[in-house]
């Protein structure tokens, strides 16, 4: 507990005072529903030197519909999230995922960029914002940049996000139809819990052909992955029983999964064929 | 039926038993406003923290306690050095040392400890305890650590056996001689840690006579004395233990070292030292329910009686005794007073381990054979071709019979449970298991397990078995219960309250049981073994009925009519024919007044009819016993494993309900608990270390993991127990996760032989299924 009494903490009030703290903090750390840093502080595991509290930040809050994209400001909580009419509609993916994210206390706390940040393999948000091509915005001192979802995770616990720079909104591009999205998982409690394994999958369907996939695996890989084989070999093709077997078998082939104390690679490995099935005819069956 | 009818009126006749009343301090706790020990500080007070082992096994070299004594704010640092170096224990073989002297046995092995002016101090101060050890090879596998060359723990036991079990009755080779069909089966219950709200902890004062008052939730105020007292090497009535409301403990609680730690650092510091767990701690050095291996050989006649049974169990102990010679005891034959098996031999073997201690758990050893026995049962049921239900209500016992080792079952609604159950749940009209498991798809299936406990135990303190109590009305014209067993938070002041209110014909709310604290209360045994209503309950009862002599006779005189004329009626001594009435608060005054202020005091103890077993084991071990049945219906995820339990039904005999919202509490905790222990909860270890030590990777039960339950009790008529009242905190658990693993196998097919049933686990036994099905085809 002692870290928790003793890190410095700074309350600030726009992005550019975020960054400016940022500066001239070496070893800080953003700071939004705080429901990963805190538990890592207390562990440990994570020793900020100073805490950047941006959640009362106005222009990081809320969801924008605007020249076609949707615009998830950082600090917008999951609750939020997941209630808004425009996301239900547009990326039900996502709202699966966030209605998954720890229990209803951690949804009203916790907020999508941060659980992007924290950069899990198990991360609930990673497969649907992957399957919707999101882009990552970010502000450091040089201004702004969009970094693609996909290149945004380096390893567990790793992002591109360099020191001084603060996660500002994640944004759905224009053009991506997300309403055939879905994302499941597996796990050992009904109640609250992590994912052994979780799937999203965005299809667009026309006349029954599967026009364009997006297929995503968590917790079966270093990173949050796309399953880009299976992808494509879905493009033109029927979501038939055969058409699904194969796409699973693509899937399990490019896992990379671990042993640990939640699942063994076997089991993980089968999992990510079983979610991939499953995503892909949950997603279908929406319209 | 002139005894059921003599009942039924009775019973309409009861105020305040058989009300479904709220616990009495339930207001105060759901307010937030009952103070646990972690609200509790004693003026002074310093902070202990437990420097642990971070090997399994080994030699200690040396330790260099300089640096953590020169640390600001550390008030006391204590090795072996400063312990008066007894071994000591709350069981046979004593294997406690307070701080380990110059061996460690597991990764958190209690090396050293400092005390501190806060949390924070006394944790950093630990971290800088130097520790060398000289490592030695380790044994987590009780299997191994029995073969010869295992490693071994304790020089006094180099087979590695803590205690051994052996009973033996009837002739078993005769037994499977009649059987036509010998049936073996293998369980494995996992380690289960009690997963209880409140960590432990504790506040240790030492005082200027040498004596020292203890602050902490126990079941065993009074029993705990007399082992701290041993190890600290003080007289009995030196300690003082005063028991703050707990924050759950479902068996965790018992005995701890941990109070001897925090004695000895009061002593060096001369200030009170709390020590309170971090929830890491309670769960990777605490002391869980202990892995059993069981192994049965069951061998049955034609029509389906059992003949012989013989058994083999062995526990996986950790690397001290705490009250697992007990459990293994328990896990080894008490399910032989639920069935006739008329002929059996069990063999049992605790085993050192290096792993934390085990200890008690809610079921203590029963909960985890009936898993065993009871998946077994409804094997057997399929392979002999009997009904499962059929076998239990063939060989189950009755009210009336004597068991194989000399328990006396006065009451027994055995039988009404598995009618009830069969009836309300729709297990009759159960569907046949698949052949092999389908491929996909969801699909549903129903589980019966019957159970039982004991209501009271004997030998848990060798000198006697009972309980007395105190009802008394004071001055103030409250009245209270004094007794010596403690509230453990399932609600026994609230039953104690209802007992004394029914027998004065007083408000239940009125009246308050008294704080447990050994320097005042009376000696008690304990609230374990499923014995506070029945046995601390009798004396309550007695002792009320003590008071209301006494208050019959004061009103009489008082009034001047004789004492048959004076009846206690809401709460008031009234004329029976009419014509003046006094109230307990002017009986309270006029007593106190008479008396220089005494308390009106009514005395009761109960002995039961119980025995100490002779040589062989034999001999009435409880008041009173109790029965149940359990139905659940699961879906199995046929793909991933994931088994949810979707309704559930819990039928008990508990004789007489006092409280049936209390009663149907402890069902509905027993069951969820139950549900965990086959679906969810295992203390995980690796290589000696817990993996998994907190609540994420520890799950327990959340509200989308238990389904709706179906509860009823079938009263039946107990001689013993108040107003017939028998116990369910324990059989409340013990047909649960049975139950689970049978609706599994009605689902898939597959036959499970571990608990919990995880999805990957189920996953792998029906991937094995599947396989060697297409291998057929």
């Amino acid at each position: 507990m002692t870290e928790l009494n003793t890190v410095e903490y700074i309350a600030v009030k726009s992005v550019a005072e975020a960054v400016t703290a940022l500066q001239s903090h070496k070893g800080a750390r953003v700071i939004m529903g705080g429901t990963d840093l805190m538990v890592g502080m207390r562990d440990g595991r994570i020793r900020p030197s100073c805490l950047v509290d941006v959640s009362r930040v106005r222009e990081l809050i809320g969801i924008a519909n605007h020249h076609g994209s949707l615009r998830i400001g950082a600090a917008t909580k999951i609750t939020d999230i997941i209630e808004h009419p425009v996301v239900r509609q547009a990326c039900p993916a996502l709202v699966d995922a966030g209605k998954l994210l720890g229990g209803w206390q951690i949804q009203n706390m916790a907020t999508l960029a941060g659980n992007v940040c924290n950069a899990s393999p198990a991360a609930e948000t990673a497969g649907p914002l992957l399957v919707l091509d999101a882009e990552v915005e970010a502000c450091g001192p040089s201004g702004l940049r969009s970094i693609p979802v996909h290149q945004f995770w380096l390893g567990p616990g790793k992002t591109a996000l360099e020191p001084t720079e603060i996660l500002t909104a994640i944004i759905i591009p224009p053009g991506v139809d997300g309403r055939r999205s879905a994302y499941q998982r597996v796990h050992i409690r009904h109640s609250v819990d992590i994912a052994l394994v979780c799937s999203a999958a965005r299809v667009v369907l026309a006349d029954g052909n599967v026009q364009e996939a997006r297929i995503a695996l968590g917790a079966v890989a270093p990173t949050p992955i796309r399953v880009r084989e299976a992808e494509s070999y879905l493009q033109g093709r029927a979501l038939s029983e055969e058409v699904l077997d194969k796409v699973a078998e693509l899937a399990q082939a490019a896992t990379q999964p671990i042993t640990d104390v939640r699942a063994s690679a076997e089991y993980r490995r089968a999992m990510a064929g079983v979610l991939v099935r499953r995503v892909l005819q949950s997603a279908a069956r929406r319209a | 039926m002139a005894d059921a009818v003599a009942v039924t009126s009775q019973i309409r006749k009861r105020k305040s038993v058989g009300q479904p009343l709220p616990q009495i301090d339930s207001a105060e706790k759901v307010k937030g406003l009952t103070q646990y020990l972690q609200d509790l500080s004693v003026p002074g007070m310093l902070y202990g923290a437990i420097v642990r082992s971070a090997i399994p096994h080994g030699l200690i070299r040396e330790i260099d306690t300089s640096r953590a004594e020169r640390l600001s704010g550390v008030r006391a640092v204590i090795t072996a050095r400063d312990c008066p170096g007894v071994l000591f224990g709350p069981q046979e073989p004593q294997d406690w040392e307070i701080l380990c002297r110059n061996k460690v046995r597991y990764i958190g092995d209690e090396v050293a400890a400092v005390a501190a002016i806060s949390p924070d101090v006394a944790k950093e101060a630990a971290a800088l305890v130097r520790v060398e050890y000289q490592e030695l090879p380790a044994v987590y596998d009780p299997f191994e650590a029995l073969k010869p060359g295992a490693p071994v723990l304790w020089e006094q036991h180099p087979d590695n056996v803590a205690y051994r079990f052996h009973i033996e009755r009837g002739d078993l080779e005769a037994g499977f001689a009649r059987a036509d069909d010998v049936f073996e089966h293998d369980f494995y219950t996992g380690r289960f840690y009690h997963g209880q709200m409140e960590p432990m902890g504790c506040i240790v004062q030492y005082h200027a006579d040498g004596g020292y008052t203890i602050w902490t939730p126990t079941h065993l105020p009074f029993r705990s004395r007399m082992t701290y007292s041993k190890g600290l090497g003080v007289s009995m009535d030196k300690i003082r233990i005063v028991v703050p409301p707990f924050g759950g403990s479902f068996g965790m609680k018992y005995e701890l070292n941990i109070n001897c730690i925090a004695a000895l650092l009061s002593k060096k510091s001369r200030r009170p030292v709390k020590i309170f767990f971090e929830r890491e701690e309670d769960i990777g050095a605490g002391h869980p329910r202990m892995g059993l291996h069981f192994h049965y050989r069951l061998g049955v006649t034609r029509d389906g009686r059992f003949v012989a049974k013989e058994a083999r169990v062995v526990g996986t102990g950790g690397a001290r005794t705490f009250w697992t010679p007990p459990v293994l005891s328990t896990a080894c034959y008490r399910i032989d007073s639920l069935y006739h098996f008329q002929n059996v031999r069990t063999e049992g073997f605790l085993v050192y381990t290096n792993q934390s201690p085990a200890t008690c758990f809610r079921g203590f050893g029963n909960a985890e054979a009936l898993t065993a026995l009871e998946t077994f049962i409804d094997e057997i049921g399929e392979r002999t071709g009997i009904d499962p239900v059929e076998l239990r209500r063939m060989n189950g016992v009755k009210a009336g019979d004597v068991s194989l080792h000399g328990w006396r079952i006065a009451s027994c609604g055995l039988r009404e449970c598995l009618d009830r159950a069969e009836s309300v749940s729709g297990f009759r009209n159960r569907k046949p298991p698949p052949k092999i498991p389908p491929r996909r798809g969801v699909v549903r299936g129903i589980g019966l397990a019957a159970g039982h406990h004991i209501s009271g135990n004997r030998i848990i303190i060798n000198e006697y078995d009972g309980a007395s109590a105190q009802v008394r009305l004071g001055f103030d014209g409250q009245v209270a219960v004094i007794v010596g067993e403690p509230d453990i938070g399932q609600g026994m002041n609230t039953v104690f309250a209802q007992i004394a209110a029914e027998v004065l014909d007083v408000d239940p709310a009125s009246v308050r049981s008294l704080p447990i604290d050994t320097l005042v209360s009376p000696h008690g045994v304990g609230t374990l073994g499923s014995r506070g209503t029945t046995v601390a309950g009798r004396a309550v009862q007695l002792a009320a009925e003590d008071a209301r002599t006494k208050l019959v006779s004061l009103a009489a005189e008082l009034l001047g009519v004789p004492p048959q004329e004076i009846r206690l009626q809401s709460g008031s001594a009234v004329v029976a024919s009419g014509g003046g009435s006094l109230s307990m608060a002017e009986l309270g005054r006029e007593y106190a007044t008479r008396y220089g202020g005494a308390f009106l005091i009514g005395h009761g103890h109960f002995t039961p009819p119980t025995e100490i077993p002779d040589a062989t084991k034999y001999g009435n071990l409880s008041t009173s016993y109790v029965f149940g049945t359990h139905v659940a219906e699961v879906e199995v995820d046929t793909e991933t494993g994931a088994t949810r339990v979707v309704r559930y039904w819990a039928l008990h005999d508990s004789g007489t309900i006092i409280n049936p919202s209390t009663a149907t509490g402890q069902v509905h905790g027993g069951v969820a608990q139950g549900i965990a222990s086959a679906l969810l909860e295992e203390v995980l270890v690796k290589d000696g270390r817990v993996t998994n030590p907190n609540f994420l990777d520890y799950r327990i039960p959340g509200f989308q993991d238990i389904p709706e339950m179906y509860v009823e009790f079938v009263e039946t008529k107990d001689p013993y127990g108040p107003f017939g009242a028998k116990s369910i905190g324990e059989s409340s658990l013990n047909p649960t996760a049975a139950a689970v693993c049978n609706a599994i196998y009605n689902a898939v097919g597959v036959r499970v032989h571990q608990t919990p049933v995880t999805p990957e686990r189920l996953w792998k036994l029906l991937e094995t299924a599947r396989t060697e099905a297409r291998k057929k085809e």
